[in-house]
C-alpha cells in the first residue's frame, strides 16, 4: 500500500499546533526561571537584612568583651520572622546562636556573602547566608574587627510558590495548547472551504458538461491561476471535443449520402423487370458510388493515421515535372471533356527530396481540385523552383474562391457552395489531407486569389 | 400527383426520381435551394422531398420560406443528419415527415403516399366512392368488385380526382398535379384521359361518377 500523502488541512494545523506548542513551553519556561530568580533574590536579600540585624545585635565593649542582647533575641523573631542564626567572633569562637538551633550549628561560610542551601535542625530545607559584618559599637572608636554571621531560614514557602507557579504554567500551557488546537483546526478548515467548495464543483464537470466554466470572482488569489489554467484546459477540451464531434457528423454524413444513393439505386432498379442496358447502367452507377466511397474512406483513413501520428515518412530525390507528369495523367480525359488547358511548366530534371508516395497524394488532390472547380475552357499550370522554396505550385484560372475559403479551405468537409455546380459532389477532405500531408511533410500549403484572377495553391517549404 | 424533389447529390436524385415517377408521380427535381424555392413558386406541389444540407440555399432555411410565403405543400425531410435537435428543428418549422439516410425506398414511398393522404384530408389508403374502390397503396382499382386495369398516368388521374372527390377539378388543376415538368401535355390530352377512366369505370355500371362540369372542370362522385 502506499502512503497517502498527508492532507493539506492535517499539515498546515500540525505547524501551526506545533509552533504555538514550542512557543508557550519556552514562554513558560522563561517566565518560571525569571520568577524562580526573583523570588530566590528577595530571599537573598532578607536573609542579608537579618543578617546585618544579627550583626546588630553584637555589641563590642571597648576590646572585650563581646556582647549579645539577650532582650534582643526575643525582639528579633518578631520583627524579622523566624530565622537560625548564629554569631562567631573573630578569632572563631562561637559567640552567640539562636534559641532555635538549639546544640546545632550552622555552616560558618569562608566567604562573604555566600548563600548555600542546608538541611536546618528541624529536618526542613533551608538556606543559609555567611557574612563577616561590623557589630554595632558604643564607642566612637570603631573597632575593625569582625564577626561572622550565618544566618538561614526555611524555604518550604519559596519553594511552594515555585510549585505553584509551575503548576500553574503547565496548566495554563495546557489548556492554551488545546485551545489553540482548536482554534487552529476551525480556522484551517474554514480558510480551506473555498478549496472544498471549488473541489465539489470541479466533482461536478463531465465529458457531457464541457460548456461549464468554474467562477472565478470570489475565489481567494492562490486559487486563481489554477481554476483559470483548469477554465482554459476546459476550453480547449470542449472544442476539440465540438470538432471531433463535427468531424463524426460530417463522416457520418458523407458516408450516408452516397449510402443512400446506392441502397436508392439498387432498390428502385430491382423494383420491376427492366432490359439489360438498364440494369448496365445501374451497376455503373453502383460501381461510380463506390469508387468515391473508397477514395473517402481511404483519405480518412490516411488522415487518421497522420492526425495520431503513425504514418512515417521517407525521403528520396524526386523530380518534380515527372511527378507531375504522372500525376496529371489520369485527369487528363476529364480535362479533355471540360476544355481545360493543362501545361507542367516544371522544368525537366528539377530536383526536391521528399517522400515521393505521399508528395504524390498532395499533388494528386490539388490536380484532381483543380480539373473539378476550373470553370469549363479555362487552364490549369504546375509550376515549381525547390531553389527558392516552392515545391510545387498549381493554379488554375478560376473561378476565384470566396476569402472565407483562403482560410478554411484545407478544413475537412468544408463546403464551397458558390464553386458547385449542383453536381453533389463535396470537396470532402481531399485539401484537410493535403494539409495533414504537408506538415507531415515538413511542408505548408496555402491557397491564394491572384491579381489576375487566378488561383494558385502553393507547396512550399515550412520555413518559406 | 405532383412531387418537388429537391436533392443535389445527382445519383440520389435521379434513382428516387425514377422509383417516385414509376411509383406514378409526376416528378420535379430540384438541385439547390434556390432551384427549390423557384420550383415551389410555380405550383402547390402535392409533397415536397427536401435534402436538409443543399448548395446556395439549406433545406432548412428553404422550409422557411416555403411556409412564410404560406406554401402548404406537405414536406418529407430527407437527410444524412439524424441529430434530434435536427429533427426537432425541421418539424418546428413545418415539415410533416423526417427520414435518415440511407433509407429503404419503400419506406420513402409509404411516408409520401402519408403525407399526401393527410394533405387530402383522407385518414384511410383505400378510398371508397359508391361501389368504386381506389387502393392507393397497392394502385388497384375494383368497382363493384371487379378490378379495373389501369395505364399509369389514368390511376394518376383517378387517383387525384379520388383524393378531390365531390369537388370541381379544372383542366390545369389536373394538368398541375398529373403531370411534371417534363411531361407536359397537350392541351386536350387531359379530355382524352378522362374519356379512357370513363369508358372503364362507368360504362358497364348505372351510377356515373366521372361528370363533366362544362367550362369549369370534373368530378369524381355520385351525383346528387
Amino acid at each position: 500500500m502506499t502512503k497517502q500523502p498527508r492532507s493539506l488541512e492535517w499539515r498546515i494545523t500540525t505547524a501551526i499546533v506545533g509552533v504555538l506548542g514550542v512557543s508557550l513551553a519556552g514562554f513558560s519556561l522563561v517566565l518560571d526561571a525569571a520568577f524562580e530568580r526573583a523570588l530566590w533574590h528577595q530571599f537573598d536579600a532578607r536573609l542579608a537584612e537579618t543578617a546585618q540585624a544579627v550583626a546588630g545585635m553584637v555589641e563590642e565593649h571597648g576590646d572585650e568583651p563581646w556582647e549579645v542582647e539577650t532582650s534582643g533575641i526575643e525582639d528579633f523573631n518578631r520583627t524579622h520572622g523566624f530565622a537560625y542564626f548564629q554569631v562567631w567572633k573573630d578569632d572563631g569562637s562561637l559567640l552567640a546562636r539562636s534559641p532555635s538551633l538549639g546544640k546545632h550549628d550552622l555552616p560558618r561560610g569562608s566567604q562573604d556573602g555566600l548563600v548555600a542551601d542546608t538541611r536546618l535542625p528541624d529536618g526542613q530545607a533551608g538556606r543559609v547566608l555567611g557574612a563577616s559584618l561590623l557589630p554595632r559599637s558604643d564607642t566612637d572608636l570603631t573597632s575593625k574587627r569582625r564577626v561572622t554571621v550565618a544566618v538561614a531560614r526555611q524555604t518550604k514557602d519559596v519553594r511552594a510558590a515555585l510549585a505553584t507557579l509551575r503548576m500553574l504554567l503547565a496548566a495554563l500551557g495546557f489548556t492554551g495548547l488545546v485551545l489553540a488546537t482548536v482554534a487552529a483546526v476551525l480556522a484551517v478548515r474554514s480558510g480551506l472551504t473555498p478549496l472544498h467548495r471549488l473541489s465539489s464543483k470541479i466533482d461536478l464537470l463531465g465529458a457531457d458538461r464541457l460548456e461549464q466554466r468554474l467562477e472565478l470572482g470570489d475565489l481567494p488569489h492562490e486559487l486563481k491561476p489554477f481554476v483559470a489554467k483548469l477554465n482554459e484546459l476546459l476550453s480547449r477540451l470542449a472544442t476539440s471535443f465540438a470538432r471531433e464531434r463535427q468531424f463524426s457528423a460530417d463522416v457520418s454524413h458523407e458516408l450516408r449520402t452516397p449510402l443512400a444513393g446506392l441502397r436508392s439505386i439498387l432498390e428502385v432498379t430491382l423494383s420491376r423487370e427492366r432490359a439489360a442496358t438498364e440494369y448496365q447502367n445501374s451497376a455503373h452507377e453502383a460501381l461510380a458510388i463506390v469508387r468515391q466511397m473508397t477514395t473517402l474512406v481511404e483519405n480518412l483513413l490516411m488522415l487518421a493515421q497522420l492526425e495520431a501520428g503513425a504514418l512515417t515518412t521517407t525521403r528520396e530525390s524526386l523530380d518534380l515535372h515527372r511527378l507531375v507528369e504522372q500525376s496529371l495523367e489520369p485527369f487528363t480525359a476529364k480535362a479533355h471533356t471540360r476544355g481545360l488547358q493543362v501545361e507542367n511548366r516544371i522544368p525537366q530534371g528539377t530536383q526536391f527530396d521528399s517522400d515521393g508516395e505521399k508528395l504524390r497524394i498532395v499533388v494528386n488532390n490539388l490536380i484532381a481540385n483543380a480539373v473539378e472547380y476550373t470553370h469549363q475552357g479555362g487552364a490549369i499550370t504546375a509550376d515549381a523552383e525547390p531553389s527558392r522554396g516552392l515545391v510545387v505550385e498549381v493554379r488554375n484560372s478560376g473561378p476565384a474562391l470566396p476569402d472565407a475559403a483562403l482560410e478554411n479551405i484545407f478544413d475537412r468537409f468544408v463546403r464551397l457552395d458558390t464553386a458547385r455546380s449542383g453536381s453533389g459532389e463535396h470537396l470532402g477532405i481531399g485539401l484537410a489531407l493535403v494539409k495533414s500531408l504537408c506538415v507531415a511533410l515538413g511542408l505548408k500549403v496555402t491557397a491564394h486569389n491572384l491579381p489576375d484572377g487566378w488561383v494558385a495553391f502553393r507547396v512550399e517549404a515550412a520555413g518559406a | 400527383m405532383h412531387i418537388l424533389l429537391v436533392e443535389d447529390y445527382a445519383p440520389l436524385a435521379r434513382s428516387v426520381g425514377q422509383g417516385l415517377r414509376e411509383a406514378g408521380y409526376a416528378v420535379d427535381v430540384a438541385t439547390d435551394g434556390e432551384d427549390a424555392l423557384a420550383w415551389a413558386d410555380t405550383q402547390e406541389y402535392d409533397a415536397i422531398i427536401l435534402d436538409l444540407m443543399l448548395p446556395k440555399l439549406d433545406g432548412l432555411s428553404v422550409l422557411e420560406r416555403l411556409r412564410r410565403k404560406r406554401k402548404a405543400s406537405p414536406v418529407l425531410i430527407l437527410t444524412a443528419r439524424d441529430r434530434i435537435e435536427d429533427r426537432v428543428k425541421g418539424l418546428d418549422l413545418g415539415a410533416d415527415d423526417y427520414l435518415v439516410k440511407p433509407f429503404a425506398f419503400e419506406e420513402l414511398l409509404a411516408r409520401v403516399r402519408a403525407i399526401v393522404r393527410r394533405r387530402y384530408g383522407s385518414p384511410s389508403s383505400v378510398i371508397r366512392i359508391a361501389d368504386l374502390e381506389i387502393d392507393t397503396t397497392a394502385r388497384t382499382v375494383t368497382r363493384a368488385g371487379t378490378a379495373i386495369v389501369l395505364s399509369g398516368r389514368e390511376y394518376a388521374l383517378l387517383e387525384y380526382l379520388a383524393a378531390r372527390r365531390d369537388q370541381v377539378v379544372s383542366r390545369s388543376e389536373i394538368r398541375d398535379h398529373v403531370y411534371d415538368f417534363d411531361s407536359e401535355p397537350a392541351s386536350n390530352v387531359i379530355d382524352v384521359y378522362i374519356r379512357y377512366l370513363r369508358k372503364k369505370i362507368d360504362e358497364d355500371h348505372p351510377i356515373k361518377l366521372i361528370h363533366t362540369r362544362r367550362g369549369l372542370g370534373y368530378l369524381l362522385g355520385k351525383e346528387d
